[in-house]
């Protein structure tokens, strides 16, 4: 999770490696990967709404972002430059994925599908739920859906989300609202 | 369900996403002793909070990348493929073509249906001098018309004359084909002096103005 007080501090320690990878840098280049692998799937996931095409994209974003790192004027909004080409990829990707009509397999089919052992009972609970869950966020509008994915996978506050996705505060506070309501809604009686 | 204020599922939410301060905290947590309601909707809350990112860690997986970030950083290699490689140069070679084609013009490429160049000049006279009737325009100029045009034209090209000459006109006509598809007549005159030496019937002619 990352540390909110590290944003509030005046340096952000991805800066050098920004810096580096405008110069050629590969090695900091797969440094950042490695840091911020995690927040680039986190808004795949958020936009998507499913985990099924998020390592094909994610590959497509880094690569896109090597290519274009020299038009990122300002090193200190990588963050929001890097959401931005994680937010148009996802949406892109789902552009494909609604055309192809791909059908979401259920955990436990594939499961038994892989001719492993029927997992016990209470792991069927917990994975019956976790797809209820993700089911339920993914029918989400995407307005609240990003920013409650990256609020529940990155821990960050609302100004940190504000500043990533470049709306108020206060935004962010009624989506994660609005968010939480419909999901209770959704999910009422069933998990 | 009974509803809730407003102001208490916001502070609710406030305290799920951290953004509450101390004194803050102490005020919900005083209304949720106060309205079982409103506490039930906080647990509900926190337990949702919990199932959605226990969901959502379990769906990103393992947060290592699944390929190698510095293959992402080696240069393209050059598209192949026989399309490709075909392309490249049919289009300069089209070009070329076109290029060559409109210098060369109509005397390479001639439509059937119309004549591309036609030269006539005026009819020569039996002792090789060539005759004109009456003055001709000294500048060339340029008409435009189609076969039937170039009919009309014969009409008043040429003529023969009887008596001493001291002016001859030629008068040389082209069908240039446009790029338009329609014939452009091209009529040249070319007048000549004929000079009469002090002995002689006729003189050499010479080129006038034109």
């Amino acid at each position: 999770m990352t540390n909110p007080a590290i944003w509030q501090q005046p340096f952000d320690p991805e800066e050098p490696v920004i810096e580096a990878i405008r110069d050629g840098d590969r090695h900091a280049f797969a440094e950042l990967v490695r840091r911020q692998g995690r927040f680039v799937r986190s808004v795949l996931i958020g936009v998507l709404g499913d985990s099924d095409r998020v390592d094909d994209v994610e590959q497509q974003v880094w690569a896109t972002c090597w290519q274009r790192i020299g038009h990122l004027r300002d090193v200190k909004r990588w963050r929001p430059w890097l959401y931005s080409l994680a937010r148009n990829a996802a949406i892109d990707a789902g552009r494909d994925t609604t055309r192809r009509r791909r059908r979401v397999q259920p955990i436990v089919g594939e499961l038994e599908a892989a001719g492993s052992a029927p997992p016990p009972e209470r792991q069927l609970a917990d994975d019956e739920c976790n797809r209820l869950v993700l089911n339920a966020i993914r029918a989400l509008p995407l307005l609240y859906r990003e920013p409650f994915v990256l609020r529940h996978l990155n821990g960050w506050s609302y100004q940190q989300i504000a500043e990533t996705m470049d709306i108020p505060v206060d935004t962010v506070e009624t989506r994660l609202t609005r968010a939480r309501r419909l999901l209770r809604e959704a999910l009422q009686d069933r998990v | 369900m009974t509803e809730i204020h407003p102001d208490i599922e916001r502070m609710i939410n406030r305290a799920l996403d951290g953004a509450l301060d101390e004194d803050e905290q102490i005020a919900l947590h005083r209304a949720l002793l106060r309205d079982p309601e409103a506490h039930r909707l906080h647990d509900e809350y926190r337990a949702l909070d919990e199932r959605a990112s226990a969901a959502l860690r379990g769906a990103l997986g393992n947060a290592a990348p699944s390929f190698d970030p510095l293959a992402l950083t080696q240069p393209a290699a050059p598209a192949r493929g026989l399309r490709y490689h075909r392309a490249w140069w049919l289009m300069p070679a089209a070009a070329a073509a076109l290029l060559v084609f409109s210098l060369i013009g109509p005397k390479t490429a001639a439509p059937p249906h119309s004549p591309t160049v036609v030269s006539r000049t005026p009819a020569t006279a039996p002792d090789g001098h060539r005759l004109v009737d009456g003055a001709a325009p000294p500048h060339p100029r340029i008409r435009i018309g189609n076969d039937s045009a170039f009919d009309g034209l014969n009409a008043h090209t040429v003529g023969y004359g009887t008596q001493s000459i001291k002016r001859v006109t030629d008068r040389d006509l082209l069908g240039v084909l446009g790029q338009d598809g329609r014939v452009y007549w091209l009529e040249v005159d070319r007048t000549r002096t004929l000079t009469k030496p002090k002995n002689s019937a006729v003189g050499k002619p010479v080129v006038g103005d034109l």
